[in-house]
C-alpha cells in the first residue's frame, strides 16, 4: 500500500444493546481500518447500588438480592454471601445441608458454563449448540424449580444451612442426571473442539500470559487458562470441597480456545463432585441452630469462593447490628473484564466477538 | 410504612457513626475481647505473622510505615501510612521473602472521620495471605493509585473514586465508572442522601 | 472434512428425538410443589403481626389491622405491589400462620402499573393449584358434610333395623 493514502481513525460503538455483549455494556472502539486501536470499556448500565442496599438491609434480605448479580450462577452468589457470616460467626452447618450446597453449587456452575458454551458458539455464528445446550440446562433448572421453587433466582441458602430440604426422589433425580450429562459433554467435544471453522476462529487469539494474568488479578477459568493451577476449591477449601476428588483443570496458552475447553473440562470435574456427594450426602437437618436475628459481631471479614466466573468474594464489615456496615462484593466478571482493553488492541474487529465473548462475563455481575 | 423504614434507616446510619470509631480502633480483637478468658489462637498467630511484615516493610522503607497491626480471624492486617502506599504494596509484592503478587479484594469503606481502603493479598506461590489498609480524611480524600502498579485494581480504583470519591494519584484515566459524569455526590458515604443529591428528574441532563 | 461429518453426525442424531418445546400459551407447564409464583393470603388466619411486611427485601407489602370486640386482632386492608415484587418467598416463610403464601400462577403482564397493586380480595381469589386454602376448607366442608350424611344415613338404618326388629318382636 502506498503511504499516500489517506487514512482516517473511525469510532465505532458496540452496544450499549448488542446482541453479542449478553446484557447492557458498550464498548467504544478506535478503529484504523479493520484493526482495533483503542478499545474503552463502558460499564454501570444495570448498577443497582447493591452495595448501597444492602447497608440497609438484615442479612437474610440481602441473599435475594445476590440472586440479582450473577443471575447465571445465583446458588453461588447465595452462597459467598452466607459463607461469610457463617465465617463470621463461626457457626456449624448440619452436614446434610453442606451436601445440599455443594450439590446445586456444583449444578448451578454445569448450568453457567453450559450456557457459556451456547452462548460463546452463538456469537460465533454457529446457532444449533445454543439450543441444545438449553436441553441440559433446563433439567438442572427443573431440578432447581423442585427444591427451591425458581428457575433462575433462587435464594435458597441460608445462613446457618438451606431453606429446603430436597423433595423426595430429588437426590435420584440428580445421579440420574449425572451419566446423561456425561453422554452429552462427550457430544459437545465431539460436535464443537474438533469443528475447524471453529478452531480457525479462537485458536491463538486473545492470548493471556501469566504474567498479565496476575497483574490483572483475573481469576477463575480465565486466570487457569494461561496455566496457573489457582482454583479456591482446592487452594482454600470451604465448605466440604477438602472431601472430594477432583482436578483443577488449566490450560496452557491462554487463548481463546483454552478457555472454551476449561469450560467443558469443569463441567466434567463438578460431574465428578457431583457424583461424589449424592452418593455420600447424610440424613438429618438442613438448618443448623442460628438466632432468629443474625447479628455479625463487629469487626471486618472477607471469604471468597471459587464462582462459575472466577474469585466471588464478600467483605463485611459489621459494627456488631444486624445489619452489615459495609458490604463489598468482589464481582468476577468486573475483575475479569479490566484485561479486555489490553486484549483487543492490536486485533482485528472481527476478532473482537471472539475475545470478549470467551472472557465470560454477566452484566448483572459487572454493574452490581 | 416505607416513612417508618426511611426513619429507621437514618436512625440506625446516625449510631452507625457514633459507633464507628471506637470499633475501627479495635475491630479485630473485638471477638477476643468478648471472651477474655481465651484469646482466640487465630488471631494471635496472624498478629504474629503480621508484626514479622512490619518488621520487614520498616527495614525496607523506613519506620512509621505500618501504623498498626491487628488481625481478624487468622487474617493479619497491616495499617500502612497513606504517604508509603504504594511503595509498601510494590515492596510486598516484588520483595522475594513476601510474592504477595495477587490481589484479591479492593475495598473502600467509609467511616465517621476517615476513609479506609483495604486490599486483600495473596502470595501464589507460598498460600498466604495478607490484608493491607490505609486511611485517608473524608475532606480531601487522596491516595496514591496502585493502577501504575498493578493494572488489575484500575477499574476498582475507579469504583471507590465514583462511589467514595477517594481521589487516586497517579491513575491513568480516573473517571466515573458506576454513575454518570454529571452525577453528584458519593453513594456509599455515609452521610449521601438520596433525596438531596437527587438528579433532575428524567435522569441525565441533555445538553 | 471429518470433523464436518463428525458434526453432522450429531445434528442428525437430533432429528430423531422427541420434542422438547411447549407449546406455551395453549400448553401450560407443569410447576413443582414449591413453585414461587404470586402470592395467595388468607385473612380469616392473619394475625396482623407485621412480619411479613418488615422482612420484606423491597418494602413491597402493606397492611393495616385493627381489634374487634374480642380484642383480636384482624386484618383490614393487605396490599402487595406487584411492581416491585421479587417473589422471594421470605413473607411466607416467616409467616407464623400460613396465611400468606405462594401459588403456581405466574402470569403478571398488564396494560397498566396500577394493575399491579393487588389487594386483600385479589390476593383471596387469587387461583392455586397445590393445597389451596380455599379448596382445602371446601374439601373439609365436602368431607365434613358426607360424613354428617353417612351418620344420619346409618342412623336412619340403625334406626329402621331397630324399629323393624322392635316391631319383630312385637
Amino acid at each position: 500500500m502506498s503511504t499516500s493514502l489517506r487514512t482516517e481513525e473511525m469510532i465505532l460503538n458496540v452496544g450499549p444493546q448488542h446482541p453479542s455483549t449478553h446484557g447492557v455494556f458498550r464498548l467504544v472502539v478506535t478503529l484504523d481500518g479493520e484493526q482495533i486501536i483503542d478499545a474503552d470499556p463502558v460499564v454501570g448500565y444495570l448498577h443497582r447500588g447493591t452495595e448501597k442496599l444492602a447497608e440497609g438491609l438484615q442479612y437474610t434480605q440481602i441473599i435475594p438480592y445476590t440472586d440479582r448479580l450473577d443471575y447465571l450462577a445465583a446458588m453461588l452468589n447465595n452462597y459467598a454471601l452466607v459463607h461469610t457470616v457463617e465465617y463470621a460467626l463461626d457457626l456449624e452447618i448440619p452436614a446434610r445441608a453442606e451436601y445440599l450446597r455443594v450439590i446445586v453449587m456444583e449444578l448451578n456452575r454445569i448450568a453457567s458454563h453450559l450456557l457459556f458454551l451456547g452462548t460463546y458458539l452463538l456469537d460465533l455464528g454457529a446457532m444449533s449448540p445454543f439450543l441444545y445446550v438449553f436441553q441440559e440446562r433446563e433439567r438442572i433448572v427443573q431440578l432447581f424449580n423442585e427444591i427451591c421453587g425458581a428457575r433462575l433466582t433462587y435464594n435458597y441458602m441460608r445462613v446457618g444451612g438451606v431453606k429446603w430440604d430436597a423433595p423426595p426422589g430429588w437426590i435420584e433425580k440428580v445421579r440420574d442426571f449425572i451419566p446423561f450429562m456425561r453422554e452429552k459433554v462427550k457430544m459437545y467435544d465431539k460436535l464443537i473442539s474438533g469443528n475447524e471453522i471453529f478452531l480457525h476462529r479462537v485458536r491463538g487469539i486473545g492470548v493471556i500470559t501469566k504474567e498479565d494474568a496476575l497483574q490483572y488479578s483475573l481469576s477463575g477459568i480465565n486466570l487457569r487458562s494461561t496455566g496457573i493451577a489457582f482454583d479456591l476449591r482446592k487452594n482454600r477449601p470451604y465448605s466440604l470441597y477438602n472431601q472430594f476428588e477432583f482436578d483443577v483443570v488449566t490450560g496452557k496458552n491462554g487463548d481463546c480456545f483454552d478457555r472454551y475447553y476449561l469450560h467443558l473440562e469443569e463441567i466434567r470435574q463438578s460431574l465428578r463432585i457431583v457424583e461424589q456427594a449424592v452418593a455420600q450426602i447424610p440424613e438429618g437437618p438442613v438448618l443448623g441452630k442460628v438466632p432468629k436475628l443474625i447479628r455479625v459481631p463487629a469487626g471486618e471479614y472477607y471469604r471468597s469462593i471459587e464462582g462459575a466466573r472466577g474469585e466471588l468474594g464478600v467483605y463485611i464489615v459489621s459494627d456488631g447490628k444486624d445489619k452489615p456496615y459495609r458490604l463489598k462484593l468482589r464481582r468476577p466478571s468486573f475483575v475479569n473484564l479490566q484485561i479486555l482493553r489490553k486484549l483487543l488492541i492490536g486485533q482485528s474487529m472481527a476478532n473482537l466477538i471472539a475475545i470478549l465473548g470467551a472472557v465470560d462475563i454477566v452484566l448483572g455481575e459487572v454493574d452490581a | 410504612m416505607a416513612e417508618d423504614k426511611q426513619a429507621d434507616k437514618v436512625a440506625s446510619s446516625e449510631t452507625v457513626e457514633k459507633a464507628a470509631p471506637e470499633k475501627t480502633a479495635k475491630a479485630a480483637p473485638a471477638k477476643a475481647a468478648k471472651a477474655p478468658a481465651p484469646p482466640d489462637p487465630r488471631v494471635e498467630q496472624a498478629k504474629q505473622q503480621g508484626e514479622a511484615i512490619k518488621v520487614a516493610i520498616e527495614q525496607k522503607l523506613g519506620a512509621g510505615t505500618v501504623e498498626e497491626v491487628i488481625a481478624s480471624k487468622e487474617v493479619p492486617i497491616l495499617r500502612i501510612a497513606s504517604a508509603k502506599w504504594r511503595e509498601a504494596i510494590t515492596f510486598l509484592r516484588d520483595d522475594p521473602e513476601q510474592r504477595f503478587d495477587y490481589i484479591e479484594l479492593f475495598a473502600g469503606t467509609d467511616y465517621k472521620d476517615y476513609i479506609e481502603v483495604v486490599l486483600y493479598l495473596h502470595a501464589m506461590s507460598r498460600g498466604t495471605y495478607i490484608s493491607v489498609k490505609t486511611r485517608t480524611p473524608r475532606e480531601q480524600a487522596v491516595l496514591p493509585s496502585l493502577a501504575p502498579v498493578f493494572p488489575g485494581v484500575n477499574w476498582e480504583e475507579r469504583e471507590v473514586f465514583d462511589l467514595l470519591g477517594v481521589t487516586f494519584e497517579g491513575h491513568p484515566d480516573l473517571r466515573r465508572i458506576m454513575m454518570w459524569d454529571g452525577w453528584n455526590g458519593h453513594p456509599l458515604r455515609k452521610d449521601y442522601s438520596e433525596f438531596e443529591n437527587m438528579p433532575q428528574r428524567g435522569g441525565e441532563p441533555r445538553g | 472434512m471429518f470433523g464436518f461429518l463428525k458434526g453432522l453426525s450429531v445434528t442428525f442424531g437430533q432429528l430423531t428425538k422427541k420434542k422438547l418445546t411447549l407449546q406455551y400459551p395453549e400448553v401450560k407447564p407443569e410447576w413443582p410443589e414449591r413453585f414461587r409464583g404470586i402470592h395467595e393470603f388468607i385473612p380469616e388466619l392473619c394475625i396482623v403481626c407485621n412480619q411479613c411486611a418488615r422482612i420484606c427485601p423491597t418494602s413491597c407489602i402493606s397492611l393495616s389491622g385493627s381489634r374487634d370486640e374480642n380484642k383480636k386482632m384482624h386484618i383490614d386492608t393487605y396490599d402487595i405491589n406487584f411492581e416491585i415484587c421479587i417473589l422471594c418467598d421470605l413473607c411466607t416463610e416467616v409467616c407464623p400462620t400460613e396465611s400468606i403464601r405462594m401459588t403456581d400462577r405466574f402470569e403478571l403482564a398488564t396494560y397498566s402499573r396500577d394493575d399491579l397493586y393487588k389487594d386483600m380480595h385479589w390476593l383471596y381469589e387469587n387461583h392455586v393449584k397445590h393445597g389451596s386454602y380455599q379448596r382445602l376448607q371446601e374439601e373439609k366442608a365436602k368431607a365434613a358434610q358426607e360424613a354428617q350424611e353417612q351418620a344420619a344415613k346409618e342412623a336412619k338404618v340403625e334406626a329402621a333395623a331397630k324399629s323393624s326388629g322392635e316391631g319383630g318382636d312385637a
